[in-house]
């Protein structure tokens, strides 16, 4: 990946790049107090000219690691240049010409963008730790007052389990969406799972809480290796291991 | 109740309170909405000096909020004795009480009909924040470490993801924006999934639109003749700009509205927009002939610090941001002395910086 990929990315679709540049061209011709080109068209310039030297790219790369080059972009006063280029068009403007062109203006940056609430990783919050129902009510179940305990998680879980409670540990995490092998998540990955492998991997980590989803095709019953059942939240079925001390009194 | 008093209290009372050290500043209107966003990164910075060296010296959670609660006693203080030095030099500029009714019949019509729309959009972006929940992966490290301020742990030294204990998470640790957070939470008496998914997202997302206001003053009403249309209108085209800007993942515009609690969203949103408005300031002034004041390059060593505490690439940035922009003011106003009060500015970054370096083959 290269500075040009980076910043093709961070543009999107690049109409309100396209829009910014012909911002920049505008107050370039248009701008006259200096103090204000040089906040607005000098200083974005240089930035410019930083962020595609192939020299600093490589620097940065080396120090800080490429995925995060892209917020040197955020240092670009995009919203504000275009707003304010927008207000300094319209005040050059009169009568219905202004009128229109403001109408215009903010139909164009509607139509350029996207509706940023479109996206299906938007939901209805369902409490105000705004956490999935099911995970706040099988964190409330399995919750010991005093006391941290450790539980094994579906991975559509992992995300919120610690962000409602730190009191439930787990023996993995979100790591393991990010491509990190873990062996006792492996197992329960997959629709059949070996229940004698789950077992012995859980009571290695001593996890005092096993949650499946009842989709899940087990193969022998988790009480064989005395697991029992406390309680079934939505789809998901929680299982407790009585054998397990505590992991970890709270200090 | 006490909770909804004491986060008030917090996040619009203190800042509010210290924000006045920086309002000789600010000459013109604008000066509520400067006290608050500057006062509360005056904070932060605060927050950020206390924070780091007790993380690092493995000191508890109680033990930063007790340090960082004594620092605001400080801050409160010093503000007041400013105010008092002020006052007896004739220096205090005046809090004129508004007059909604004349005002809105200044306006006109169509003034009135942007500025509408856009508490309008300010408004459904805010009920957003409340009643609807973005699922970023980002949330599962930053919130937990929030969470687990709860049970007064050692900062930065247990793994969010599982709760496990480990070496001290140096790169984290020197931008400890979540500790805040559970500051935050604690006095509002939410969780820390709470507070950061709800009171911290709607504090940004106001604050952004406070520094959107800021710098949209200063470039539609300075200098020229008023036109009451033009502040609304910008205002109009920012939130429009906000609320549409799910073009590409990586917009800070994206990040306000997705993931506001994060360090990162304040850093794009907050701090770096407060550091073009004081570029905007400095280059006024330049323009105008007049003296640097002390206070300038201070809000800029204020800002820049804050911006260290959100993001651990955050010093890096704002102090490329600075430094172009007060290079530009030497080179194109001959004044040389600038760059003493830039490189003042960036004394808490060059320290981060140093500890980044030095630090991790310890730990």
């Amino acid at each position: 990946m290269n500075a040009f990929v980076l910043f093709r990315e961070y543009m999107g679709t690049g109409l309100l790049l396209l829009w910014y540049v012909i911002s920049l061209c505008y107050l370039f011709f248009a701008e006259k107090r200096k103090d204000r080109r040089i906040t607005f068209l000098y200083v974005p310039l240089i930035l410019l000219l930083l962020f595609f030297n192939p020299l600093f790219f490589s620097l940065f790369q080396k120090v800080l690691g490429e995925e995060i080059f892209y917020r040197m972009l955020w240092l670009l006063p995009v919203t504000v240049t275009l707003a304010y280029a927008v207000v300094k068009v319209c005040s050059q403007l009169k009568g219905k010409t202004r009128v229109t062109f403001g109408c215009a203006a903010v139909i164009l940056t509607i139509i350029s963008g996207s509706f940023v609430y479109d996206s299906p990783y938007f939901s209805w919050a369902r409490n105000v730790d705004h956490v999935p129902r099911e995970v706040a009510e099988i964190c409330d179940l399995i919750e010991i007052p005093g006391m941290e305990v450790m539980a094994v998680f579906p991975p559509e879980m992992l995300h919120f389990v610690r962000q409602y409670t730190a009191r439930v540990c787990m023996p993995y995490g979100r790591e393991v969406l990010l491509n990190e092998f873990n062996e006792l998540e492996y197992v329960t990955h997959y629709k059949k799972v070996d229940v004698a492998k789950l077992a012995g991997l859980a009571k290695k980590e001593n996890c005092h809480y096993v949650i499946l989803s009842e989709e899940k095709e087990l193969s022998e019953s988790m009480e064989s290796y005395d697991y029992q059942l406390i309680g079934h939240v939505g789809k998901y079925l929680v299982y407790q291991d009585p054998t397990r001390d505590y992991f970890r009194r709270e200090e | 109740m006490i909770g909804i008093v004491l986060t008030c209290i917090l996040i619009i009372g203190f800042p509010l309170a210290v924000g006045t050290i920086f309002l000789p500043l600010q000459e013109k209107g604008g000066r509520l909405v400067f006290s608050w966003a500057f006062g509360q990164i005056t904070l932060w910075a605060g927050f950020l000096t206390v924070s780091v060296p007790m993380i690092l010296t493995s000191k508890t959670y109680s033990q930063v909020r007790t340090a960082y609660f004594v620092l605001c006693g400080g801050l409160l203080l010093i503000a007041g004795i400013a105010a008092l030095i002020r006052w007896r030099r004739k220096e205090t500029g005046k809090f004129t009480k508004p007059d909604v009714a004349q005002w809105i019949r200044q306006q006109g019509r169509g003034t009135m009909l942007f500025w509408l729309l856009f508490l309008a959009l300010l408004c459904f972006q805010l009920f957003c924040v409340f009643f609807l929940t973005y699922e970023d992966g980002d949330d599962s490290y930053y919130v937990a470490i929030t969470a687990y301020c709860k049970y007064d742990k050692l900062l930065y030294q247990i793994e969010p993801y599982t709760g496990y204990t480990t070496l001290l998470d140096v790169r984290h640790a020197l931008a400890p924006f979540p500790v805040w957070v559970a500051v935050l939470a604690e006095l509002s008496g939410l969780s820390g999934a709470a507070a950061s998914h709800v009171v911290t997202s709607a504090f940004t997302l106001v604050m952004a639109y406070g520094f959107y206001y800021l710098i949209g003053k200063k470039l539609t009403e300075t200098g020229e003749q008023k036109e009451p249309w033009k502040l609304p209108l910008f205002l109009v085209i920012c939130a429009l700009l906000v609320t549409f800007g799910g073009y590409s993942i990586y917009s800070p515009e994206k990040f306000l509205v997705t993931r506001a609690a994060q360090g990162k969203t304040i850093l794009a949103n907050l701090i770096i927009p407060a550091v073009v408005y004081l570029i905007m300031t400095l280059m006024e002034r330049l323009e105008k002939k007049e003296k640097i004041s002390f206070l300038l390059w201070l809000s800029m060593f204020m800002t820049l610090s804050a911006g260290c505490l959100c993001s651990s690439l955050g010093g890096f940035l704002l102090c490329i941001l600075a430094g172009i922009g007060t290079l530009c003011g030497v080179i194109a106003y001959g004044r040389w002395r600038l760059l003493a009060g830039a490189c003042f500015s960036m004394l808490t970054p060059a320290v981060i910086v140093i500890l980044y370096v030095i630090l991790p083959p310890f730990f």
